[in-house]
């Protein structure tokens, strides 16, 4: 019942932010949209007015699922969208589970086997790739993969090895760079070293008991509270990624949507955004209190 | 087998070099510091070297031709070589390295060596810029939240946090950017207050954490103003070691966010040098990296200051946070 209670309050805690974030977003929108007064001379809409407007399309989109309409395009937003976003998708989740396969391991054998020699160039090493920024790494690397992995004719049959390639690199890279390795592998070796110097570990090492399974219990959550707090970076690169890989994507369609002052699709895609964020916060935290009693409070 | 390193408070007293290094993390900090200091050199003669006449191309100065354009030799030649109004624009030229150019001119006949090291200048000025708004914010945010738990004020606070985590990043920027027509100022205010959100979470967190100890309980029973108890009690001695780190990273991501946004046309406008922009242009666009058709010196220079900097600002955050992090000791670089 408590539980349920809390997981309840974050829920509403979310719609609150996610209230927050979309609103501001329109009206910085708003300043695209010109009006013309009776004079007509160019205005940009008053604050209220474009309240007014937000409620409708809130509204709009909570009851009918419809997000505007694109005037630029002359189709419905939800339909451009959802064409571009399933890669933006299989990036995003990609290139998390990519920089998780690289920096747990490294972290923790960072926190275990802490005066080895090899230990000491974990670090600086992760520190050579991630401080690059993924535009950089991808310039670097796209030639390379035009060269091999491009795709010229879709409509010819693609031989798989080629397909992995056209969409591993691009989520290798957006795995890699950015800081997200190096960052992760700090956090896990933190997590990892404090863990092994805590009393019960040392007990139970002292025991010979099997130490692993109290370790992963525990190294679990704060783990998956850094995957998602990078979540929002990882989108933030797949637009990059996609900008500088892919000729169709969420990113083009963003640029596009400025350039031909088009509010409801950037909306669009500013609210699915943020609505992802939130909810990879809303899964962490749900996730810790359902686990971890002592946050039920 | 390799001897274990372990902190020793007593090495504090004695002074010295080997004493500084025997401390964990001074080879990051010292390779690190070198690597900024390169950067404010650089920003600094980039700036003022053409004013001060160390040197002779400015960051937008055109040159035209390669070489001294030569004399109209007759009247004949003169109106053979008459071209049409829109040619014009292409008289000037890219060249690469020569003498006077050190590291060549780019597509609109500019020199790159002095382009370099005043995007340098650029991004110091941004980010002291940046880190202060978003130190201001942070400190604001995270004092109100975390000092007065309970109230409405802490309620608000902790909810504009909350708002400011959840924004697509670069969305946000890019339509600022966009809407403020690339106006440095604009942008990176907007980054400064989008970073706040570390810092007024640093903030609450130790603010939570110190709120019943005895100091602070004695500060507020001798009449200390709130003020005083969270400007000097709490930030300054008790949060600066993480504020450090943090503006160190924060001064990290206006370049890396500045450069990327720059790479698709959102950064910050013309006659300011963008590190972003230039690799664009170097680099032929989103098509293929040029090294192929013998470009590789448009593109190269800025690479390497961001590849440097970044470098530079991580290895030196990191160093400084084992410096400070008495409990992790253990760790070596």
């Amino acid at each position: 019942m408590k539980t349920a209670r809390t997981i309840l309050k974050e829920i509403l805690i979310a719609l609150l932010i996610l209230i927050g974030t979309t609103f501001t977003i329109y009206l910085l929108l708003g300043q695209l949209i010109y009006e013309h007064d009776d004079e007509g001379v160019r205005t940009t809409p008053s604050f209220i007015s474009i309240a007014v407007d937000y409620g409708d399309w809130v509204s709009n989109a909570v009851v009918k699922g419809d997000l505007g309409h694109s005037a630029a395009i002359n189709r419905d937003v939800s339909e451009i969208i959802g064409y571009g976003f399933r890669q933006t998708f299989i990036l995003v989740i990609g290139s998390l589970f990519v920089s998780v396969l690289i920096a747990i391991p490294l972290g923790v054998i960072a926190a275990l086997r802490s005066n080895a020699w090899f230990v000491r160039f974990i670090i600086p090493g992760t520190y050579l790739f991630s401080a690059l920024p993924v535009f950089l790494l991808a310039i670097f690397i796209r030639p390379f993969w035009v060269q091999h992995f491009g795709i010229l004719d879709w409509y010819a049959e693609i031989p798989l090895s080629r397909m992995i390639g056209y969409y591993g690199i691009p989520i290798i890279i957006l795995g890699i760079a950015d800081g997200v390795v190096g960052e992760m592998v700090k956090h896990v070796r933190e997590i990892i070293g404090g863990l092994i110097r805590e009393n019960y570990i040392r007990a139970a090492i002292a025991r010979s008991a099997g130490v692993s399974k109290h370790i992963v219990k525990n190294a679990m959550l704060p783990i998956f509270t850094i995957i998602t707090s990078r979540f929002s970076y990882a989108l933030g690169g797949a637009l990059i990624v996609e900008y500088i890989f892919f000729s169709q994507g969420i990113s083009i369609v963003a640029l596009d949507a400025l350039k031909y002052r088009d509010p409801y699709v950037l909306l669009a895609i500013g609210m699915i955004f943020s609505l992802l964020i939130v909810a990879a916060n809303i899964i962490n935290r749900v996730l810790t209190v359902a686990v971890d009693p002592r946050t039920r409070s | 087998m390799r001897k274990k390193f372990t902190y020793q408070p007593e090495l504090h007293r004695e002074q010295g070099l080997l004493t500084f290094f025997r401390r964990p993390g001074s080879l990051s900090i010292v390779i690190g510091a070198v690597m900024i200091g390169l950067f404010v050199v650089g920003a600094l003669y980039g700036q003022f070297a053409y004013q001060l006449n160390l040197y002779p191309h400015s960051p937008t100065d055109v040159q035209y031709d390669r070489f001294d354009s030569p004399p109209a030799s007759s009247f004949l030649r003169s109106l053979l070589d008459r071209r049409e109004p829109f040619e014009y624009e292409f008289e000037y030229d890219y060249f690469e390295p020569v003498e006077g150019h050190p590291l060549g001119t780019d597509n609109d006949g500019r020199d790159i060596f002095i382009r370099v090291l005043n995007g340098a200048s650029t991004y110091l000025y941004a980010g002291v810029l940046t880190v202060l708004i978003s130190l201001i914010i942070g400190i604001l945010l995270g004092s109100v939240s975390g000092y007065y738990r309970g109230r409405v004020s802490e309620l608000i606070a902790s909810y504009i946090t909350n708002v400011l985590d959840a924004y697509p990043r670069i969305v946000i920027l890019i339509i600022v950017a966009f809407i403020s027509h690339f106006n440095l100022y604009t942008i990176m205010i907007t980054l400064g207050i989008l970073n706040a959100t570390r810092i007024a979470r640093i903030i609450a967190g130790t603010i939570e954490s110190l709120k019943n100890t005895d100091f602070i309980l004695a500060a507020k029973e001798i009449g200390l103003s709130d003020i005083t108890i969270i400007g000097k009690h709490i930030v300054w001695y008790n949060c600066r070691h993480l504020l450090s780190i943090q503006i160190i990273y924060g001064f990290a991501s206006v370049i890396l966010i500045e450069a990327t946004l720059s790479y698709i046309g959102y950064g910050i406008g013309e006659p300011l040098v963008s590190w972003g922009r230039m690799i664009y242009d170097g680099s032929g666009g989103r098509y293929p990296f040029n090294f192929v058709e013998g470009i590789y010196w448009q593109a190269m220079p800025p690479v390497i200051a961001i590849i440097v900097t970044i470098l530079g600002l991580n290895l030196l955050g990191d160093g400084l946070s084992k410096r400070f992090n008495v409990k992790q000791t253990e760790y070596l670089l």
